[in-house]
């Protein structure tokens, strides 16, 4: 019987049902914290850090990252992960509430691209690590690559070891990784304070003439923006993680901490001042260049097995979302898991070219979700006050509440594309060209907050009176309204 | 293995039932779907029971509201102390 309940739960665990409250694996705080963070601390974290020095001020640019990852993280955390954590489904079927039905395509494609991209990423930059490091301790000219293309493919395969057992080992894990993270982080701080002293430390910026920008005003949002924007990369995932939370107050904090603070900015902030001590903005050459060659090595060990966690994670949530497409429902959980690692075991193979290209793509995908970020927001809070069906979560025809226009609700769907076009009129992410409000307030706020309201406008003057998307309350409020009006006038006439 | 297609399936046909997701409303020659769909119904039905409805994974969370602006207001906190001091 417990194997049948067992079972039962990993089913729904590795497929889109609902997730009750007792079947759910993150029962605490510090457990959806450690998962965060684990999923946050990858290699990328390293390589964004090393860029912060180059908007003028190490301190500056620090300081700006966390106010931007951390401001970013709170909307993300409340429009994906409460609607998922409150029914227990994925990000994918709760925005149908405001996508429609057949209208989550264009989310469900900016979560699988980001997934699937990202994980790609990480395979690459685990492989080239690898190869990295093995050139820094023998001193040799160039990366061996055919261990490049070992360790990627070995990579891959770990990954699909682990997520093919669905999400309670990857939970077991990252209660490990993310601590050995910090753990790893402490050790550098303490060598660069050994090697260079507080002072010198505290005053490591890059030459004045390499800075991106000598306007402080737009170096600092530059800096708020790379954490805001890396944020919005975390709309795709919170909610396929935080149906997994048992309850409602540990979804803000541990998203905010792990993901945000202890798995990015904290990790950043390191990088930041030993990429500038070290002249290189690559991890596993800095590592071995100020940690020496055992310390070094076992820290970059460290750090590219810790990124399997992220890559499993990221494949998990992929697999969950990508069963909306009906015949992929009907593929068994492990061979779902490895066809969506085909293509990081293909960039396994080709590592370098993959960070040369595939990144740049990905810093325009993250736009994506400051449209649907702020849609997601104001339609659970504002417009249905956090009440879904979740019956109709799962109805697929025009009856359903979420049908909206053939499935499809156009407003969100146009002012997600909309939201893009704002985004890049405003700034260019790759040759970083700015409006002249970019330096007083960025780019990502203006674009949350203007979806948010174009959105809610749209919706109350097109959509809801004409009764589209069930927001039933400004049913029930309009009826209410008329049955007082007919007691009023009938009032003077029974008197 | 998976219960989305039996989910979709049984789900459209269902909608134009009283109950929407009610098992026995759905008609279907598999077995294995009709089992899903019975599944997936005991979800439902269980996300709208009084239990589930009154547990800490439904209730409005006390801490969420505070920690929300804890965090954004800490944010915002180190975005003006950064600026007055730096720019």
């Amino acid at each position: 019987m417990s194997d049948i309940h067992s079972r039962v739960t990993q089913r729904a665990l590795t497929a889109r049902m609902p997730v009750l409250s007792g079947e759910r694996i993150y029962t605490n705080y510090s457990s959806f914290l450690w998962t965060c963070t684990a999923f946050a601390a990858a290699t990328w974290a390293y390589i964004i850090g090393s860029s912060l020095p180059y908007v003028g001020n190490t301190k500056a640019g620090v300081a700006a990252f966390f106010a931007g990852i951390v401001v970013g993280m709170v909307p993300v955390a409340l429009s994906s992960g409460m609607p998922s954590m409150r029914y227990g489904v994925d990000t994918i079927d709760a925005a149908k509430s405001s996508f429609g039905s057949r209208g989550i395509v264009v989310p469900l494609i900016g979560l699988l691209a980001t997934m699937v991209g990202w994980t790609c990423v990480v395979v690459a930059l685990t492989a080239q690590g690898a190869g990295n490091a093995v050139r820094s301790i023998g001193n040799e000219h160039s990366s061996p690559s055919g261990l490049i293309v070992v360790v990627g493919v070995a990579a891959v395969f770990a990954s699909w070891l682990v997520v093919s057992r669905g999400p309670w080992l990857f939970e077991r894990i990252s209660n490990y990784v993310a601590p050995g993270h910090l753990v790893v982080a402490g050790v550098m701080v303490a060598v660069l304070l050994v090697k260079f002293g507080a002072s010198d430390l505290w005053n490591a910026n890059v030459p004045a003439d390499q800075a991106l920008t000598a306007d402080r005003a737009k170096a600092f949002m530059l800096a708020f923006e790379f954490g805001f924007a890396g944020a919005f990369t975390w709309w795709p995932a919170m909610g396929g993680l935080t149906r997994l939370v048992r309850k409602q107050n540990h979804v803000v904090g541990p998203s905010v901490v792990g993901c945000g603070i202890l798995g990015a900015a904290v990790l950043s902030a390191i990088a930041a001042v030993a990429a500038v001590k070290a002249g290189t903005y690559d991890p596993t050459v800095w590592m071995v260049t100020l940690g020496g060659n055992v310390l070094g090595t076992a820290m970059i060990a460290f750090l590219l097995v810790a990124n399997i966690p992220t890559m499993v994670i990221m494949i998990y949530l992929a697999g969950v979302a990508i069963q909306q497409i009906r015949p992929l429902a009907r593929v068994p959980w492990p061979a779902l898991m490895a066809a969506l690692l085909v293509l990081p075991l293909i960039a396994g193979f080709n590592s370098g070219w993959v960070l040369a290209n595939v990144m740049k793509w990905l810093t325009y995908n993250g736009l994506l979700f400051a449209g649907i970020t702020g849609i997601t927001l104001v339609d659970y809070f504002v417009l249905r006050r956090q009440e879904l069906d979740a019956r109709h979560l799962f109805v697929n025809g025009r009856t359903g509440r979420y049908w909206f226009w053939g499935g499809v609700n156009v407003i969100a769907v146009a002012v997600s594309g909309l939201s893009i076009a704002f985004f890049l009129w405003m700034f260019d992410p790759i040759s970083l060209d700015a409006k002249g409000a970019f330096r007083v307030i960025g780019v990502s706020i203006p674009t949350i907050a203007l979806s948010a309201l174009v959105y809610y406008v749209a919706m109350r003057l097109i959509a809801i009176p004409l009764g589209k998307g069930g927001y039933d309350r400004y049913a029930r409020q309009e009826s209410a309204a008329a049955e007082r009006q007919l007691t009023t006038a009938e009032v003077p006439v029974s008197l | 293995m998976n219960a989305i297609d039996s989910q979709i399936r049984t789900a459209a046909p269902l909608a134009v039932a009283d109950r929407p997701g009610r098992a026995h409303a759905v008609q279907v020659d598999d077995p294995r779907i009709d089992a899903m769909n019975a599944e997936l119904c005991e979800r439902l039905d269980a996300l709208d029971s009084e239990e589930y409805r009154s547990s800490d994974s439904y209730r409005v969370g006390d801490r969420v509201l505070v920690s929300s602006l804890f965090w954004l207001g800490l944010g915002i906190l180190v975005w003006v102390l950064t600026l007055v001091l730096w720019t």
